[in-house]
């Protein structure tokens, strides 16, 4: 007769018990939207002193440093050394970085490529292969399709949208202009310095300049965007290295061979390939300054009238080799 | 009976206790869940639109240092850009931002983010020095709007989470003075259902313990009657039985007895008689001689308490024994033939 009571009053003292821990339960925390978008990742582990690379935005500069901070992650699993990216708003600040060796690498534009290595002794390393096998772009003079403009002589007084520093919107469009006897005097185009090239695209077809000198690759993604654009291009330069790593001199044979090695061997593991993906590239190839003959050549035609470019300074001199 | 009726008293106890102990334990659950949504979301929103500010003022203390040139990197002012973007989206889904003193402020915050972020990202990307400088002209005005609309925001979510912290002090008060007055008014019940278990089994015990001591002084007319029909009761009717039975096996002694003093009586008086007219006729005979005179009183006076004993036999109404010997009782016979002692005497029930 016991046994059945003491099976009862210890089935309600679980019971019990029970119901008090479920009662008695922690609230559950809404960790809300901020953290769980910054979900925690054991990163790898790292030491010494790190790695700065510099970044000179060419667009979208919150998508290009998500964008770079997938390549520093990879970077830093391979070398084990903290990797620190800088963005800088301009040509001039990585310049001055490399002079006073606040940065040790950089990913940069092609023209200001050469002038880092003329001026600061940088090292090209490495180019970048877009995904189609692009690792190379050109400058182009463009015109709306529907434009009475039909060749660089006929920007003579016209709007000139263009963008400081770059080969496509700068170095090439001048070279342009010189060629056609219209980059000073008189007949000189008006110049309306734009901050992208996608600005001065939009400049051109929001009728705020008549034609546009810019890079083909962003003519051709923001035509892609906006399908009922169409050009006319009036001059097309040579190609040219697209996004180049660049090392400062006295770390090149060091620090720069271990960024160079580790970024030329991602394409051959899964984990670097899904960094690559993500990074918006197919694989880095080795490139070197006798890559970029096509801008010493247009710089030495320029002669005195690299003046006119708006860049300080003295034009890049071209190395012994570069044809 | 008895165990149903204890089971009944006792299991209510032990329901009241468990329903006060779950009520407690839901009321202040309640409270803590108050507490944590305070700690969770008031406080944390505070806290997010402080930061906020924090961001928004560093974005402007950057953007004056690019604007002054003694700064040319940008991590400062993208990574508090994006930190701004991460406590808005955090503040979007808050319900304190939704409340109407900080709505407004809150939509025209939202609505200067894309403007700002495309500000900042023209001074990040333009070539172009004077581009760059009015892109941070207007980022700074937008982050001195956006710093006005942080403050307004910032007054009403801290007004908030205080109008709740108050809320929820003033019903933890509530709770506590309930809970403290509903636990005093449980120990009084359980003291008077505790008292009415107890008084159950105690006060049918007391009167069986009561008709024990009647028995143990011979007290055989008296009896136990009890309210409840339980093991008690049954207790005590097997108690009144055994009563009964002892007092009719008295009544049987004591007619005996009778009938053994009236024997007696009938056969000694006689003899007693003729004793005492023999004694007469001695006396008569032996006047003058002392020494005859005084065996003939003793006689006599031997004869007058057989008598009185015969007497007292039949006035016996119960039997109270004596020693005799060691092991041996003999008949109280003084004690026998008078009525029960009140103290003697027990009360029926």
């Amino acid at each position: 007769m016991k046994k059945p009571w003491l099976i009862l009053a210890s089935l309600l003292l679980v019971l019990l018990v029970g119901l008090l821990v479920m009662l008695g339960r922690e609230p559950v925390v809404d960790s809300g939207a901020g953290d769980a978008a910054g979900a925690v990742q054991t990163p790898p582990a790292v030491a010494g002193r790190a790695i700065r690379i510099g970044l000179v935005p060419e667009r979208n500069i919150f998508a290009l440093r998500k964008r770079f901070r997938v390549l520093a992650d990879y970077l830093q699993g391979q070398l084990h050394r903290p990797i620190e990216l800088v963005v800088m708003s301009s040509y001039g600040g990585i310049l001055k970085d490399f002079q006073d060796k606040e940065v040790d690498a950089a990913f940069l534009g092609s023209l200001v490529t050469v002038l880092a290595a003329d001026r600061m002794g940088a090292r090209v390393m490495l180019r970048t292969e877009l995904p189609g096998g692009v690792s190379t772009y050109h400058g182009v003079l463009c015109v709306p399709e529907d434009s009475p403009i039909r060749q660089v002589s006929d920007l003579a007084g016209k709007e000139l949208a263009v963008v400081r520093t770059t080969t496509g919107g700068n170095l090439f469009p001048m070279y342009a202009l010189a060629e056609n006897g219209i980059l000073t005097g008189d007949k000189r185009p008006n110049l309306v310095w734009m901050g992208t090239h996608d600005d001065a695209i939009a400049a051109m077809f929001n009728g705020e300049a008549a034609a546009a000198g810019v890079k083909d690759l962003r003519l051709q993604a923001v035509l892609a965007a906006n399908p009922q654009w169409k050009v006319r291009i009036l001059g097309t330069s040579g190609e040219v290295p697209e996004n180049t790593l660049v090392v400062r001199g006295d770390l090149a044979d060091t620090t720069g061979k271990e960024i160079a090695a580790a970024l030329l061997k991602m394409d051959a593991s899964p984990e670097g390939r899904s960094a690559l993906k993500e990074y918006g590239a197919q694989r880095f190839l080795p490139c070197g300054i006798e890559d970029f003959g096509t801008i010493f050549q247009i710089v030495e035609k320029l002669g005195p009238e690299w003046s006119q470019l708006g860049i300080d300074g003295p034009a890049p001199r071209t190395p012994s080799g570069v044809k | 009976m008895l165990r149903r009726r204890l089971l009944l008293t006792l299991g209510s106890l032990v329901l009241l206790l468990l329903a006060v102990a779950i009520s407690a334990v839901v009321l202040l659950q309640g409270v803590l869940d108050d507490l944590t949504h305070v700690r969770t979301e008031a406080l944390v929103a505070v806290d997010r639109v402080s930061e906020l500010g924090n961001e928004i003022a560093i974005t402007q203390t950057e953007l004056y240092r690019i604007q002054a040139g003694s700064q040319h990197h940008l991590n400062g002012l993208l990574d508090a850009a994006e930190a701004m973007q991460g406590q808005v989206d955090y503040l979007n889904g808050a319900y304190q931002v939704k409340l109407s003193e900080s709505s407004a402020a809150f939509q025209d915050l939202r609505s200067q983010m894309p403007l700002f972020f495309a500000q900042v990202g023209t001074l990040a990307t333009s070539q172009d020095r004077q581009a760059s400088q009015r892109a941070n002209e207007a980022a700074l005005v937008s982050a001195i709007r956006m710093n006005q609309d942080i403050v307004q925001i910032g007054q009403s979510v801290r007004q908030h989470a205080q109008d709740e912290q108050g809320a929820l002090v003033r019903r933890l008060r509530v709770v506590v003075l309930g809970l403290a007055i509903a636990f005093l008014l449980l120990i009084n019940i359980s003291i008077v259902l505790l008292l009415r278990a107890a008084a159950m089994v105690l006060r049918p015990v007391d009167r069986l313990v009561e008709a024990s001591r009647a028995l143990a002084r011979e007290q055989f007319d008296y009896r136990v009657h009890l309210e409840h029909q339980d093991e008690f009761a049954e207790l005590a009717n097997a108690y009144n039985s055994l009563a009964q039975q002892l007092q009719q096996n008295e009544q049987r002694r004591l007619e005996m007895l009778g009938q053994v003093a009236l024997t007696l009586n009938h056969e000694l008086n006689n003899a007693m008689t003729i004793i005492e007219l023999q004694l007469e006729l001695l006396q008569r005979t032996t006047r003058g001689d002392v020494k005859q005179e005084r065996y003939l009183r003793q006689i006599r006076e031997s004869l007058e308490r057989m008598q009185h004993t015969v007497e007292a036999l039949k006035r016996v109404r119960r039997i109270v024994l004596t020693d005799y010997v060691e092991g041996v009782k003999m008949l109280d016979l003084e004690r026998s033939t008078q009525e029960e002692m009140p103290q003697e005497k027990g009360s029926e029930h």
